[in-house]
């Protein structure tokens, strides 16, 4: 049995040449899904708030970072790779010569370097055992310091862990079948459009 | 020639970012308002520091909060457990953190003595150390920066085929309160659907990010449009476009936008201040004449 393309047809022509086009496919099947993605984070930013109940930043951040990269053979879409660490879940340790991450655990301390306070010091909290914790602390005088009550007060600012394990949580980037259902009307819309 | 007649990419919007002059400048922000967009596009600028080497620390810092990933930044070294169990760490975060950066520059202004006058605006917006100010320094140009590379990238005849719409959308609640859909009225937009829709090369978004209509608009036709707006675009398909009402069927793509800079740029130095009439009349990419000033084609 032969298969006969009459590309006299000038809408199979238009056809086959959008096809042969990888390019521009792959240039439109990575936007839509990086629309897609961008979705996402936004429907998520709009749900969580960090611990001191304030609007998180992380997703925004994110859903700048995202954009399409596209060439005749292939369709990527890049994110920041903070992505991958929620995606796939992980341990995250300090870079450099740093020994402890310093995760904030007071509102001050929230978007801002430890180094940027200058009066820390490290406050250990039952000990250095397995339940022990340690801690970036800061101390502040009460009043004038004189009098009952009139104590130094001591404000936890950063726990201090020399790690941090991360669970996968698929529920971050869109499912593999939704992706396959956007890049599947991206392809239509595109070929529908070319022939028109 | 700096028009913009072909698409160019992401990364390509960046890197010209990075390329931005420094022009120092003693304005307040209100007066670098109302310079033309693309002279505060062009040259990085904060507003009342005047000292160019702070300036330049603010384009370093920001060129590395919002560069890509280089090899270099792959590199790392093993580390040895007490256990004998040993795994790689990389030598240096692979992005500056905002945190960071904010430290970066906050030291940096504390080496060259730039610090509000007033004593009584120690640690206000106003004061260059303080948080809040850092944070705005860096957010914006951020901001302006990835907006800048996602308008470029996305002035492609295809893109705009198939994406001829664009609908603004709050992606993080501002601490000021703010109502768009107002700007948006008085812009001239239409709601479909309750949303602020338009078409990609709509007057409307260079009329959201006039800073003659609106004083915190940062003069950009692209988010963030002005500070600390959490505003941002979101492209919409040709078929929803058309099903909304917002297009009618076989409506032409949008064109590329040609945004000449040279007409951008041109106002009239009067606006300036001496040091900013200064820094741009001796640029040799720009060019004085009759009191308007341009960039050199």
């Amino acid at each position: 049995m032969a298969l006969i393309i009459d590309n006299a047809l000038p809408s199979l022509a238009k056809l086959s040449k959008a096809l042969r086009d990888t390019n521009a496919i792959n240039k439109e099947t990575s936007s839509a899904v990086a629309d897609e993605v961008r979705d996402q984070f936004t429907s998520i930013s709009g749900k969580q708030k960090n611990k001191f109940s304030r609007p998180s930043t992380f997703w925004i951040k994110m859903f700048k970072s995202v954009r399409p990269v596209f060439s005749a053979t292939s369709a990527i879409v890049e994110m920041n790779r903070a992505i991958a660490l929620r995606y796939f879940g992980g341990i995250v340790r300090p870079t450099g010569g740093k020994k402890f991450l310093t995760i904030p655990v007071n509102k001050a301390a929230y978007g801002k370097s430890a180094r940027s306070f200058p009066n820390l010091f490290v406050f250990r909290y039952a000990g250095d055992g397995p339940n022990g914790k340690a801690f970036l602390a800061m101390q502040d005088r009460k009043g004038d310091g004189v009098g009952p009550g009139k104590k130094d007060k001591l404000t936890l600012m950063y726990l201090l862990l020399r790690s941090t394990k991360h669970k996968a949580d698929k529920s971050v980037l869109p499912t593999a079948e939704r992706i396959k259902q956007v890049m599947s009307t991206a392809i239509s819309e595109y070929l529908k459009r070319k022939t028109q | 020639m700096s028009i913009f007649t072909k698409p160019m990419s992401w990364l390509e919007g960046i890197r010209r970012l990075a390329a931005r002059k420094v022009l120092p400048t003693t304005l307040g922000t209100e007066d670098l308002r109302r310079l033309g967009g693309d002279v505060k596009r062009w040259g990085i600028f904060s507003a009342k520091i005047a000292n160019a080497e702070a300036l330049q620390e603010i384009n370093d810092v920001v060129t590395e909060v919002v560069r890509g990933i280089t090899p270099k930044d792959e590199e790392t070294f093993t580390v040895t457990q007490k256990d004998g169990t040993t795994y790689e760490k990389r030598k240096k975060p692979l992005q500056l953190s905002i945190p960071d950066a904010k430290l970066r520059l906050r030291n940096k202004f504390r080496e060259l003595g730039v610090t509000v006058e007033d004593p009584a605006k120690i640690g206000t917006i106003q004061d260059p150390e303080s948080d809040a100010r850092l944070q705005l320094i860096v957010q914006t140009q951020e901001e302006l920066a990835q907006g800048y590379g996602r308008f470029i990238a996305n002035q492609d005849p295809d893109l705009l085929d198939a994406w001829p719409c664009q609908e603004l959308i709050r992606i993080s609640p501002s601490l000021v309160q703010r109502d768009w859909k107002e700007r948006w009225a008085r812009c001239g937009g239409h709601l479909y659907d309750g949303r602020m829709i338009a078409l990609k090369n709509a007057d409307i978004w260079d009329r959201l990010g006039d800073s003659n209509t609106f004083p915190d608009a940062l003069g950009n036709p692209y988010p963030p449009f002005a500070f600390n707006s959490g505003m941002d675009v979101r492209n919409i398909r040709r078929e929803e476009a058309e099903k909304l009402g917002v297009i009618e069927k076989f409506t032409p793509a949008p064109r590329p936008r040609e945004r000449s800079l040279t007409e951008d740029v041109q106002a009239s130095p009067a606006r300036f201040d001496d040091s900013i009439r200064l820094a741009l009349a001796n640029d040799p990419t720009m060019v004085l004449e009759d009191g308007v000033l341009s960039l050199r084609g």
